[in-house]
């Protein structure tokens, strides 16, 4: 990215902020002449602010007015599953042939099943998604993981209160919601509020008029970073920029040089990096928590009749299997979230994009976190 | 928001983040039953005979834990074993019986008769319910059978006989439960709460209750 020269100007001995040239090179995508404080409710960016409150709510008006059967058709299926899943396990205890395959593909199906109802790893990855800049892919990969996470908490938790505690299927069960319920609850609170503390910073340093500064570096970290940018053209002494240093090098070092005032004098305010420190390994650690401590009760149950029946193997692989069918679907959530996402142009560079991604960032964090204190107030 | 949509809008609000998924939900099993109402040799009412059918999961997990064969069957110190077992577990809920003569309820003593067997993956459980004194059978009588907690689910199978003296001049009829607006708002508050938890009115398995109406005398038949 390059500095307009043309609009440097000089204020009092003190370098103005300096407007960026359009979109260039591999990364894209910075531009913008900063808007004056105060004046970012331009149309353009009312007339988008509108079109997505208006698409928000009719997804959400469609989930409310198919809620009911929605929820007695996950039933439905839900039980239907559990069924087969007992006669497949029972074909395993008898030794038929293929019964392990049959019994995983149930599994499979059952999470399938299971995750296509109402369930808090949809919510969390679906708000995540839809407000960071990662790629549809990784937000997907991610989902994927905390499923598969899901899975194996759901081996600790069984395995380790029937072997180690002479629990039922379902008192380990209970255990798991009596425990493991509301850490998953606070943890959602938690990726929240780290996503509205990200929109609130970027919409700060937005109408401070620091985000004209934007450097364009928040970019998915899947690809080799074997290429160099040349920042000493901003003005501020970016040399220190060395991507072949890989993802963690990369974005260690630009938290360095984002910090605010650097040597040069530059202001950078609130950056849009620091700003979407969700998408750090802290922010997807809470994210795999908030999703993947809470182990599913189906699998729970499941992995209790294996233990009994002396099926610990066949067990463990019935929940990781379950675990898969549930990924995919969250998987497919993320997709959807990030495609709606880019369907809004919300990762664009521009001015209004960025204030505009600001808000949705500050209204899913709080629309989260709000909902996480709602559930604790109620267990209390 | 109208009461209404509330209620409908924090069932959802709460499932999205609170549900870990419907297997946690209430009902958590499922029992079809068989049964009829036995007369004594007076005619008069003497029994209500049950045969609880747990769904194949339960089924399952039961074996699982008893270390019974879910493929069965049962020996028969087994079968008294789990027998014993589920009269004694279902005691604080009368046996999942509500009876009513004339409108006023006939109260029940402790099971006899109680006997468990496990056919094809699927585990039955059956007693007779013996009225605490014979009924004269000159009223209608109601039946409703489920769990107050509803923890499980009671569905008949088919509408129960009339076994005895003077069978003939009785008849039955069940009014299955049909879900309407209202109780599927309940059914959807209930799918949120876990296992080991009670929901906040205690009987309100009724809600959700088919209703046995059997009715004896020369007007019948």
């Amino acid at each position: 990215m390059a500095l307009d020269e043309t609009n440097r100007t000089s204020t009092g001995g003190r370098e103005a902020v300096p407007s960026l040239t359009p979109p260039q090179g591999a990364h894209g995508a910075v531009r913008a002449t900063a808007p004056a404080p105060g004046r970012i409710w331009t149309g353009r960016f009312m007339r988008r602010l509108v079109v997505l409150i208006g698409v928000a709510a009719s997804l959400f008006w469609a989930l409310f007015a198919f809620w009911p059967e929605i929820a007695t058709w996950a039933a439905d299926a839900q039980r239907q599953m559990q069924t087969e899943l007992a006669r497949a396990v029972r074909a395993v205890r008898a030794g038929d042939p293929g019964a392990v395959s049959l019994l995983l593909g149930v599994c499979f199906l059952y999470g399938l099943a299971h995750a296509a109802g109402p369930g808090h790893g949809k919510l969390v990855i679906g708000g995540a998604a839809a407000t960071s800049r990662r790629t549809a892919w990784r937000m997907a990969r991610l989902g994927f993981a905390a499923s598969l996470t899901q899975g194996v908490s759901a081996i600790l938790l069984a395995y380790g209160a029937l072997g180690l505690l002479s629990m039922t299927g379902r008192q380990a069960a209970a255990a798991g919601e009596a425990v493991l319920a509301p850490l998953s609850i606070a943890a959602i609170g938690l990726v929240g509020l780290w996503i509205a503390w990200g929109g609130g910073r970027l919409f700060l340093a937005q109408m401070r008029g620091g985000a004209a500064h934007h450097h364009d570096h928040d970019h998915d970290h899947d690809h080799d970073h074997d290429h160099d940018h040349d920042h000493s053209r901003h003005g501020c002494g970016h040399d220190h920029h060395n991507h072949n240093s890989g993802a963690q090098g990369h974005r260690r070092q630009h938290a360095q040089s984002s910090s605010g005032a650097c040597a040069s004098g530059c202001r950078h305010g609130p950056s849009a990096e620091e700003a979407e420190s969700a998408e750090g390994w802290l922010g997807a650690m809470a994210l795999i928590l908030s999703i993947g401590a809470r182990p599913c009760s189906g699998a729970v149950i499941v992995l209790a009749i294996a233990w009994n029946f002396g099926l610990y193997v066949v067990g463990a692989l019935a929940s990781l299997a379950i675990s898969l069918g549930v990924g995919l679907v969250v998987a497919a959530v993320a997709l959807g979230a990030s495609a709606l996402r880019d369907a809004g142009a919300l990762r664009a560079r521009d001015e209004d994009s960025l204030r505009l991604f600001a808000l949705v960032k500050l209204a899913a964090g709080l629309t989260l976190a709000g909902i996480s204190a709602a559930v604790v107030a109620s267990m209390v | 928001m109208a009461g209404r949509n509330g209620h409908r809008l924090a069932a959802l609000l709460a499932a999205l983040i609170a549900a870990p998924g419907l297997a946690m939900a209430h009902p958590h099993q499922f029992i079809t039953v068989t049964g009829a109402l036995l007369l004594d040799q007076a005619g008069r009412l003497d029994a209500l005979k049950v045969t609880y059918a747990m769904d194949e999961t339960e089924s399952l997990y039961i074996a699982s834990e008893f270390g019974l064969d879910p493929d069965g069957p049962l020996t028969p110190a087994q079968a008294r074993m789990v027998a014993d077992a589920y009269v004694e577990g279902y005691e604080p809920f009368g046996w999942f019986a509500e009876i009513q003569e004339g409108g006023a309820p006939a109260p029940v003593a402790r099971p006899r008769r109680s006997d468990a067997r496990m056919d094809d993956g699927v585990l039955s459980i059956d007693f007779e319910l013996p009225f605490a004194a014979p009924r004269r059978f000159t009223a209608p009588v109601e039946v409703y059978l489920y769990d107050p907690t509803y923890f499980a689910a009671i569905e008949w199978d088919a509408a129960p006989t009339i076994l005895g003296a003077g069978a003939e001049r009785c008849a039955v009829t069940l009014d299955r439960f049909v879900p309407d607006a209202a109780a599927d708002r309940l059914l959807q508050a209930l799918a949120l709460i876990p296992p080991d938890e009670t929901p906040d009115d205690p009987t309100v398995g009724r809600r959700f209750a088919d209703k046995v109406e059997a009715r004896c005398g020369d007007g019948v038949g």
